[in-house]
């Protein structure tokens, strides 16, 4: 069954008594928020997410709950938890969506190091992955959003999953999240995608997340092989350009980028080097999304360097 | 930043330190003058594209981006020990035009590799006959 499945009621009750349970990639995630304002954004958000046996194994216990009962009623504050501790400090109510994301990310990051966790977009199709490393900023999440409604299979937005025993890319389809501009720019150019509320103020700016697509929650389970590597940066008035870079140059940038390298080791450093290999790296500097997509519909129509 | 990045290595040249143990005042001669040698061979992991490469250093678990001499002079240092006068001959031709700018080039290196724990000057060393 599927969380859009549930009845609404029935799904406030389950998320108010930490006894939500869905499944999201490779990851059990059970959930208690007790605000039920966010009970109708986060069901929508999450819709296509499976639900997972009560007798499953959990991966990661998320809660977001009133910081203290007086604080429900004046100016309304929030606490984002994981298994008994806050990591956060609380913030208001109004951006507990987006906190609930970033901690839930934060959560992934400091405990699945049995996977190398690369700051990267990926995307596939069929069983071949893009892989989209940037720093914040660069329109990574933005360039993700655009191709998965173009017909590219979400992998992940925020993590590249990459298991260093076999380079295979593992899919974590979570929410994409879009800051400011870019979110009128995904309105655009995909007017289907489905975005959560805005929540204005937060340190990163106005902010909003857009849906995975069903397609590629369900095929979650499904790993893809690397076959690009393309750095995106968008620059305001850019002429598209795409242009080879140093294996040496990718490596060190994917490396110094990962969540977890230091803490994977050797294990790390060969696994970028495979990755770096395999995928002739590539930046694509541009202004238009439109034509960035197009452009890696080309540079993807081919079979990839290494097939 | 997990990386150290060593690319940029360009240490301003001064004078080689003297260290008077490392000298047979006896023979007097390259034997045991200046030698340098890598650290163990299974503590370095490599990957390579064109003359730079990358490496991982399993002792201290810090991977570093070697410009092509760094890179040229760790690999000779990692085939066996060797002295600096013969190492500069082997780099200079290849890597350097300038003798004074590329011996200095070349002891920055050594010193900072000493620093990261990649090279060490070695102890009595014999000369290739």
């Amino acid at each position: 069954m599927r969380i859009g499945e549930l009845d609404a009621d029935v799904f406030a009750r389950r998320l108010a008594r930490g006894e939500l349970r869905m499944r999201c990639g490779p990851f059990h995630l059970r959930l208690r928020v007790t605000p039920r304002r966010l009970a109708a954004p986060l069901q929508r958000l999450y819709a296509h997410y499976p639900i997972y046996p009560r007798d499953a194994i959990e991966d990661f216990r998320i809660q977001l709950d009133w910081a203290s009962p007086l604080r429900r009623w004046l100016r309304p504050v929030v606490r984002f938890g994981s298994d008994g501790s806050a990591p956060f400090t609380d913030v208001p109510v109004a951006r507990a969506l987006p906190t609930l994301e970033w901690g839930t990310n934060w959560c992934i990051a400091t405990r699945a190091h049995h996977l190398l966790l690369l700051h990267a977009a990926v995307v596939a199709r069929g069983d071949r992955a893009l892989v989209l490393p940037a720093w914040p900023g660069h329109g990574k999440s933005t360039l993700c959003a655009a191709l998965v409604h173009r017909g590219w299979r979400l992998l992940s937005d925020e993590f590249g999953l990459l298991r260093p025993e076999d380079g295979q890319l593992l899919a974590l389809p979570r929410p994409i999240g879009l800051k400011n501009h870019s979110i009128e720019v995904i309105r655009a150019f995909a007017p289907e995608a489905v975005l959560g509320p805005q929540t204005p103020g937060t340190h990163k700016g106005r902010v909003a997340h857009v849906r995975p697509p069903a397609s590629s929650v369900d095929q979650a389970w499904r790993a893809a092989t690397p076959c690009w590597v393309l750095f995106p940066r968008w620059e305001a008035g850019a002429a598209l350009e795409l242009t080879p870079l140093s294996g040496n140059q990718a490596f060190m940038q994917v490396a110094t980028n990962a969540f977890n390298y230091e803490i994977l080791g050797e294990a790390a450093f060969s696994a970028v080097g495979r990755l770096i290999a395999r995928c002739p790296p590539q930046r694509l500097r541009y202004s238009s999304l439109a034509e960035a997509v197009r452009a890696i519909e080309r540079l993807t129509a081919s079979a990839p360097a290494h097939a | 930043m997990p990386c150290a990045i060593l690319d940029s290595i360009h240490s301003p040249p001064g004078p080689a330190p003297i260290r008077p143990e490392r000298f047979n005042v006896e023979a007097m001669t390259i034997k045991v003058a200046d030698a340098w040698r890598a650290g163990q061979a299974s503590e370095l992991r490599w990957q390579c594209w064109g003359a730079e490469c990358c490496i991982y250093h399993i002792q201290s678990g810090e991977t570093h981006l070697l410009n092509p001499l760094g890179a040229a002079l760790l690999r000779l240092l990692d085939a066996r020990p060797q002295c600096l006068a013969e190492l500069q001959a082997r780099l200079i031709e290849t890597h350097q035009d300038d003798q004074r700018r590329a011996r200095a080039a070349l002891l920055g290196l050594l010193r900072r590799f000493e620093e990261l724990g990649l090279a060490q000057r070695a102890p009595a060393w014999e000369p290739e006959p």
